[in-house]
């Protein structure tokens, strides 16, 4: 029974479905709003007094306690377990609970993608011989199949990540954020537009909506990503090309693009790899053109991450399968994209505070 | 477009992360698993609830009133099986977790005895 959608949203195929994935909506937000700063308070306090007592040595000036004591000592608190397994319980609740209603609607789901193929084939753009390399075949935030291996793995992304979001991106309303902050180049020219990272090209399309005029492109090694995102596309009538591609070798023409944006896409890939990335947006940016980056927040000089935070986020790299966040929140972020030859600077602030917004310019 | 892109099967099971035995917090597996536990319980509960909540909304906007009627409800044999093998299936969702996650020492002996691998 075709239950409908929610909006642009695709609803659960099943009322049991729905309602115990909102469940885990509401449980999530408990775990992560209220629970995450009982955490930090607790483990914080218990830090401060290791140190105070000389259980922890003090960190040197401009350092920080090194990570493993602070793991160590954050765990002496029972509520650091108890968040642990919370976290970690309700994100498979998530992944079960959302691929099991999908895999119920799976074959009109292929049929969809099929028909959007064959209706609109020239936006998506996909080399038979491409094959995903291995970093970026794990189970990212421990979806099943990770973004490459599960031919159902748009829809399932797409639904649980609304859970992800807690209900605050049901319609897109973060992307559009993302996409109308997205920096301008001095000059105005706007012919070409590039989303790298796009997975089902939620900002991909507000791109196309803000700049009608502009050819725009996703890139995703990710094909059930690239195939959803083509299929919502065509379906909404926006006319976006879809490539499934690495984004260190886009394939695509130097100087190609006034405009690239990027979502959290960095911390999920090695700091090597990110290095290449960086250098492969610098090549396909025309002089002038503009980068908007929104990532994870890092330890560069724009950025102090706090104790907590970085319990967190070491937590989340190994219980959430972020296997590359670690090394991305070490390394020299800005110094990396300065150092392939853009001029960086904030960008605008973003509703969610927690990720640093950056925008890194093409020097004419 | 460049070719036709995906003609396999659809996994019916997939997932490393959400399969195999899973994370472990506490220094007692049984803490995990009563946690797990309660998580599944009370999505459960709360997924009745509101299926009995759309249920009776709906029965209300027919102009039929169920209260009483279910209370005096008597289920036949094919009623009471059916409903046998739901609440069976309920309770696997709820108590799966202690399964996943046998107590360590004797995890390995103890699915050695079932499968019968007693060399």
């Amino acid at each position: 029974m075709d239950r409908g959608s929610i909006g642009i949203l695709p609803r659960p195929t099943k009322l049991a479905d729905e309602s115990y994935l909102e469940f885990v909506t509401s449980f999530r937000k408990f775990a992560i709003q209220r629970g995450f700063p009982v955490v930090a308070a607790n483990g914080e306090a218990q830090l401060e007094r290791a140190v105070k007592s000389g259980e922890v040595a003090p960190p040197e000036d401009g350092k920080q306690v090194p990570l493993d004591e602070v793991k160590r000592v954050f765990r002496e608190v029972p509520i650091t377990p108890t968040w642990q397994r919370f976290v970690r319980s309700q994100q498979e609740m998530m992944w079960r609970g959302t691929r099991k209603s999908f895999l119920r609607d799976g074959d009109n789901l292929m049929k969809r993608m099929d028909e959007a193929e064959q209706s609109n084939p020239s936006n998506i753009h996909v080399d038979p011989t491409f094959e995903p390399p291995k970093y970026t075949r794990c189970e990212i935030h421990c979806q099943p199949g990770g973004y490459t291996d599960d031919p159902l793995g748009g829809a399932v992304f797409h639904y649980g990540t609304k859970i992800f979001y807690e209900g605050f991106n049901d319609q897109d309303e973060l992307h559009i954020e993302l996409a109308e902050k997205a920096t301008n180049p001095a000059d105005g020219k706007i012919d070409s537009v590039l989303d790298i990272g796009c997975s089902i090209g939620q900002a991909t399309t507000v791109l196309k909506d803000l700049y009608p005029q502009a050819e725009v492109w996703g890139v995703d090694v990710g094909l059930p990503m690239i195939r959803y995102a083509h299929m919502r596309a065509t379906e909404r009538g926006k006319d976006v090309h879809f490539k499934q591609a690495l984004a260190e070798d886009s394939g695509f023409a130097d100087g190609q693009f006034d405009m690239v944006l990027s979502y959290i896409l960095f911390h999920e890939v090695p700091v090597k790899k990110m290095t290449e990335i960086i250098a492969e947006t610098f090549r396909v940016l025309r002089p002038g053109g503009t980068f908007s980056i929104y990532e994870f927040p890092n330890n560069n000089e724009n950025f102090a991450v706090s104790d907590a935070h970085r319990f967190m986020i070491d937590n989340d790299s190994r219980d959430n399968c972020e296997p590359y966040s670690p090394a991305f929140v070490a390394s020299d972020f800005k110094g990396i994209l300065e150092g392939a030859g853009f001029v960086v600077e904030d960008g605008p602030t973003l509703s969610n505070t927690f990720l640093q917004s950056l925008v890194a310019r093409k020097p004419d | 477009m460049d070719n036709t892109v995906m003609d396999e099967a659809i996994p019916q099971d997939l997932g490393d992360e959400i399969g195999g035995r899973g994370r472990v917090y506490f220094d007692d597996v049984v803490i995990d698993n009563m946690m797990d536990a309660l998580l599944e319980l009370s999505a459960a509960v709360w997924t009745n609830h509101d299926r009995v909540l759309v249920l009776e909304k709906i029965l209300e906007e027919k102009g039929i009133e169920v209260s009483q009627a279910i209370e005096a409800h008597v289920p036949d044999d094919e009623e009471i099986a059916r409903r046998a093998e739901a609440r069976d299936a309920f309770v696997d969702q709820v108590f799966g977790a202690f399964l996943r996650r046998p107590t360590h020492h004797i995890g390995e002996a103890a699915k050695d005895i079932a499968t019968g691998n007693m060399e």
